[in-house]
């Protein structure tokens, strides 16, 4: 029967979050929280942190800075299209 | 109005079509391709640089070798991976640059040239004295401006290696199997990586919360 210390737990805890974990492993990692208060705090951390950083706010280009790119890329892309007709012609 | 033209104003046209349109020449085609991304390529070069004109730069950078290059685009792989990677390219270069200068002008505080801990001490640490939980704490929300800054922060103090799978991984909600691709990394480098880096970021952020008493 393999034991789960607390380092392992460490180890363990993307694995853990992420789904990824064999059902073997899993149950021997509930046993270990449900036993060890630290652990169980470590967790909770974990989720904790990662949550804060999936609530990040999406970054928005701004309406203006949309159309300028747009007009931007417009022109740039037709010059570079026509210096390329000319230079095969 | 050529048929081709005429079959660019439906906006649902497939990515394939527009791809193989614009290695054809055509212009429009190629836009429209753009435009499909810029939010994207904005948004992962302001998370790396902080700043809205250098994002817009490598925006434009992006775009434009993009555009020189798709005629090397090979399309069994993705046009999102090949793109994501060229704009990181373009982004990470601009970080670089954006370090330099801060060095020279010693802008860089003593704490930010500190190096970050060996991640064997970080893990040790999780198993040193009292460890409190601190989530359930109503201060940690993204609420709390300052702790907003705390965790931006902490993604900036990352070496590039680990900033780069939180970015993708995390924050901008890539796939690992994508972000191994973008960052041409195997999937266990990508799953080490990000274990690391989210191991780091609990640690800045405990950091913070410890020195400032807040639990
Ligand atoms: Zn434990």
């Amino acid at each position: 029967m393999k034991i789960i210390r607390c380092k392992d737990i460490i180890n363990l805890l993307s694995d853990f979050y992420d789904n990824e974990i064999d059902n073997e492993i899993e149950t021997l990692f509930w046993e270990h929280i449900e036993e060890c208060k630290r652990c169980l705090s470590l967790v909770h951390n974990f989720e904790k942190t990662l949550e804060l950083y999936h609530s990040f706010k999406p970054i928005k280009l701004e309406p203006q800075m949309k159309r300028e790119f747009h007009r931007w890329l417009h022109i740039e892309i037709k010059k570079i299209t026509i210096k390329k007709y000319k230079y095969k012609k | 109005m050529t048929q081709l033209s005429s079959q660019l104003i439906r906006k649902d046209l497939d990515e394939a079509t527009l791809i193989s349109l614009a290695k054809n020449g055509n212009t429009s085609a190629f836009e429209k391709l753009i435009k499909r991304y810029e939010e994207k390529i904005y948004s992962l070069a302001y998370r790396i640089l902080q700043d809205k004109e250098e994002a817009f730069d490598v925006l434009q950078d992006t775009a434009m070798s993009a555009f020189k290059n798709l005629k090397n685009f090979q399309s069994k792989s993705s046009f999102s991976t090949w793109i994501y990677r060229i704009a990181l390219n373009f982004a990470l270069m601009r970080k670089r640059k954006q370090k330099a200068q801060l060095k020279k002008a010693q802008i860089i505080d003593s704490e930010d040239s500190d190096k970050l801990p060996q991640f064997a001490e970080i893990a040790e640490q999780n198993l040193l004295g009292n460890y409190v939980d601190w989530s359930e704490n109503p201060v940690i929300s993204l609420e709390n401006q300052e702790l907003r800054k705390v965790l931006q922060e902490a993604i900036n103090k990352l070496p590039d290696k680990y900033r780069n799978v939180i970015i993708l991984k995390e924050i901008e909600g890539r796939s690992i199997e994508e972000t191994a691709k973008i960052l041409g990394l195997s999937i266990s480098a990508v799953k080490t990586r990000l274990h690391r880096a989210r191991l780091y970021l609990k640690w800045f952020l405990e950091k913070y919360i410890t020195k400032g008493q807040m639990v």
